[in-house]
């Protein structure tokens, strides 16, 4: 186990992987900075270049991305009162108010300290799991895999605020879009009607740019102006902020840890930790009055649990081959085109790859911090220029990234056919992550539930593991929803405020 | 309830009522593959379908309460503004999909070079008024890009049913 530890890290100080690592925390620091280019169309845009690089590098530039947008999408949240990003909605409550009062370089100095240090102990908690991971795995056959793949599909439901039913529909869709073309356990072609393309049925790469890209370009550019319409100076005094931190070590800690813990959960994400932690950190203050008026826990609390919850994604994701968000379905899908299985053979057959991962995450989260402090005032500039003339580029390199996956025009027609997709579920308020994630996990699920059927018959569904999942699927469905509301109403109370 | 409510609440009724439609086609056709191919298709389908059903029963019951739309911080996409929300939003949202698929439609026509110089411009003149010089320096750009792109990473553009008919 400390040899892979080891020689993870050698692998990882090769020039080139490293230069990677360094290029993807540079795209995810851009990307989470434009609201509307979060890490998932990041990571969709760089993933058709992934094919014949060198797996190590290619899955470090993934995870740099992965890592650097929660860093980096602190900006526009703290400047502008826009979320970068789902995961930042909350750090808007205090950062916002800290900017407008100008003190906008402390919120920033405290959100990038304690994203790093959230970040260092995601990837710690994440490397202490993995010695124990070998047993808890080989309790899961396939009946257990599969409740897990449905565990996903029902956390992603969750996910998508007071609509679970509508997000849950948004993954049946995604699972119904992933049955196109050959069937994984028959030799059937199965709704393609006799049209060559969609034999290898929908790539995932057009789907997800198709979904998220298209439909925020041509928002943001029928919006018109720049993607910020208002903002405030950096200010000064980001030692203040990292000061802020240390002073409030033992909340980074405590909120990191929640953050691990939640992350970990299949579906749970960045959309609810973030919430989720803010209403902790309200509860359990002594002194609320600041709260929503520009409290720098209100900003600490938030982003380090943001930060950590990426060790905790990774979990799920690395350990069961369950996504732990939608950007990790993306990550699923660069180590199936790598030729990697994620699940249980991962750390039996690639455990110095599991390792080289955690140590991504942690030099990304070091990067990152870095990049973000010193790139601030000029990186904060792009939000203001004129979308129209990022459009072009952004729309050049989705059509580009498009084209790669069969070389052929049906790529592109694809990607306008999701395209309109997405731009539907956006307008009608349908959440487009569980149908991303609903796609990704057609393929597992089906595998797995034919396995389950063909060795246990209908048995499976007795089994005790399986039950006790199935009933956390049914308790999460509720329980979340509950939870979530209640994390957001304690927000919006402190949000009107006391006066 | 306002318009712009009211027009996303017969949309995404319209919406439910196209995917209880497809789960059903999939159910209905699935029957037509091998055990192992159907079987998931089969239950996957008649879930949604059910799921469907709930979820139409559920708006039916909020309109018959006259209850206003579940409002909300939505933490699981990101949302619209309300101005984009209004059947003008739509329509200019739209507009700007028709240029989007104008692009899409040259590339296929002429390959992604030459309709990139089309596009660009024409999108930054008509429909933003943007001088000639940024529009002509980002044609400029993308096609350093492109070239960039086809160079050192083999990314290879797609080439327009009309390019073999050019003279150069």
């Amino acid at each position: 186990m400390l040899d892979a530890f080891l020689s993870a890290l050698v692998i990882l100080m090769d020039p080139f992987r490293l230069g990677m690592l360094f290029a993807g925390v540079s795209i995810g620091i851009v990307v989470g900075i434009l609201p509307g280019l979060g890490g998932l169309m990041g990571m969709a845009l760089v993933l058709p270049f992934l094919f014949g690089m060198d797996a190590y590098a290619g899955i470090a530039m993934l995870i740099g991305i992965a890592a650097a947008v929660p860093s980096s999408d602190t900006f526009p949240s703290v400047l502008m009162g826009i979320p970068g990003s789902s995961g930042s909605q909350a750090t808007v409550m205090d950062g916002y108010p800290m900017a407008k009062q100008g003190q906008a370089a402390r919120a920033l100095g405290a959100a990038f300290s304690a994203s790093l240090i959230g970040g260092l102990i995601g990837a710690a908690a994440l490397s202490a799991l993995v010695p124990f991971a070998r047993p808890i795995v080989l309790l899961f056959g396939a009946p257990e895999l599969l409740m897990l793949t449905i565990l996903g599909l029902c956390m992603v439901g969750v996910l998508s605020g007071n609509r679970p039913l509508l997000g849950i529909l948004g993954a049946c869709l995604g699972l119904m879009l992933g049955m196109i073309g050959g069937a994984p356990a028959a030799p059937e072609y199965r709704w393609a009607y006799g049209i060559l393309y969609l034999y290898d049925g929908l790539s995932l790469v057009i789907v997800a740019l198709g979904l998220f890209a298209i439909p925020e370009i041509i928002d943001l550019l029928a919006r018109g102006g720049s993607i910020a319409r208002r903002g405030a100076g950096l200010g000064s005094g980001w030692l203040d902020g990292v000061r802020d931190v240390l002073r409030n070590k033992y909340l980074v800690v405590r909120h990191s840890l929640i953050g691990v813990l939640i992350g970990a959960i299949p579906g749970m994400g960045s959309s609810i930790i973030d919430w989720l932690n803010y209403g902790l950190v309200v509860s359990r203050a002594k002194d609320k009055s600041r709260f929503g008026k520009g409290d720098v826990r209100g900003v600490i609390a938030p982003e380090a649990a943001n930060n950590a919850k990426e060790g905790g994604v990774l979990m799920p994701t690395l350990l069961f081959g369950v996504p732990g968000s939608s950007a990790m379905a993306l990550l699923l899908g660069a180590l199936l085109i790598f030729g990697v299985q994620p699940g249980p053979a991962l750390l039996r057959d690639n455990l110095e790859l599991v390792f080289v991962i955690i140590w991504s995450l942690a030099l990304a989260n070091v990067f990152g911090t870095v990049i973000c402090l010193i790139l601030s005032k000029p990186i904060s500039k792009l939000t203001f220029v004129p979308f129209q003339f990022v459009a072009p580029v952004v729309l050049a390199i989705v059509i580009l990234g498009a084209f790669q996956q069969t070389r052929h025009m049906g790529d592109l027609i694809a990607l306008a056919a999701l395209g309109m997709l997405g731009w539907i579920m956006k307008r009608i308020g349908m959440p487009r992550p569980p149908l991303l994630v609903g796609f990704i996990l057609a393929g597992l699920a089906e595998r797995y539930l034919w396995m389950s059927y063909n060795i246990y018959d209908w048995e499976w569904l007795t089994r005790p593991l399986v039950l006790i999942i199935a009933a956390l699927c049914l308790v999460l469905i509720f329980g979340g929803t509950l939870m979530k509301a209640r994390m957001q109403r304690s927000a919006q109370q402190v949000e009107q405020g006391d006066g | 309830m306002d318009d712009a409510s009211r027009l996303e609440a017969r949309l995404r009724t319209a919406f439910v009522l196209a995917l209880f439609a497809l789960s059903l086609f999939v159910v209905w056709t699935a029957q037509d593959f091998r055990t192992a191919a159907r079987l998931f298709p089969q239950y996957a389908g008649a879930v949604t379908a059910a799921l469907c059903l709930l979820e139409l029963g559920r708006q039916l019951v909020r309109r018959k309460l006259l209850a206003p739309a579940e409002e909300g911080v939505n933490t699981a996409d990101i949302g619209l503004e309300a101005e984009e929300r209004t059947r003008e939003g739509i329509r200019r949202s739209l507009g700007i999909f028709s240029w989007v698929l104008g692009y899409g439609v040259l590339i296929v026509l002429l390959g992604m070079p030459l309709a990139t110089a089309l596009f660009v411009p024409a999108l930054l003149r008509l429909r933003f008024d943007a001088p000639w010089l940024p529009a002509l320096g980002l044609v400029a750009g993308l096609w350093a890009l492109m070239h960039a792109l086809r160079v050192v990473l083999a990314v290879r553009l797609p080439s327009g049913w009309l390019t073999g008919t050019f003279p150069f």
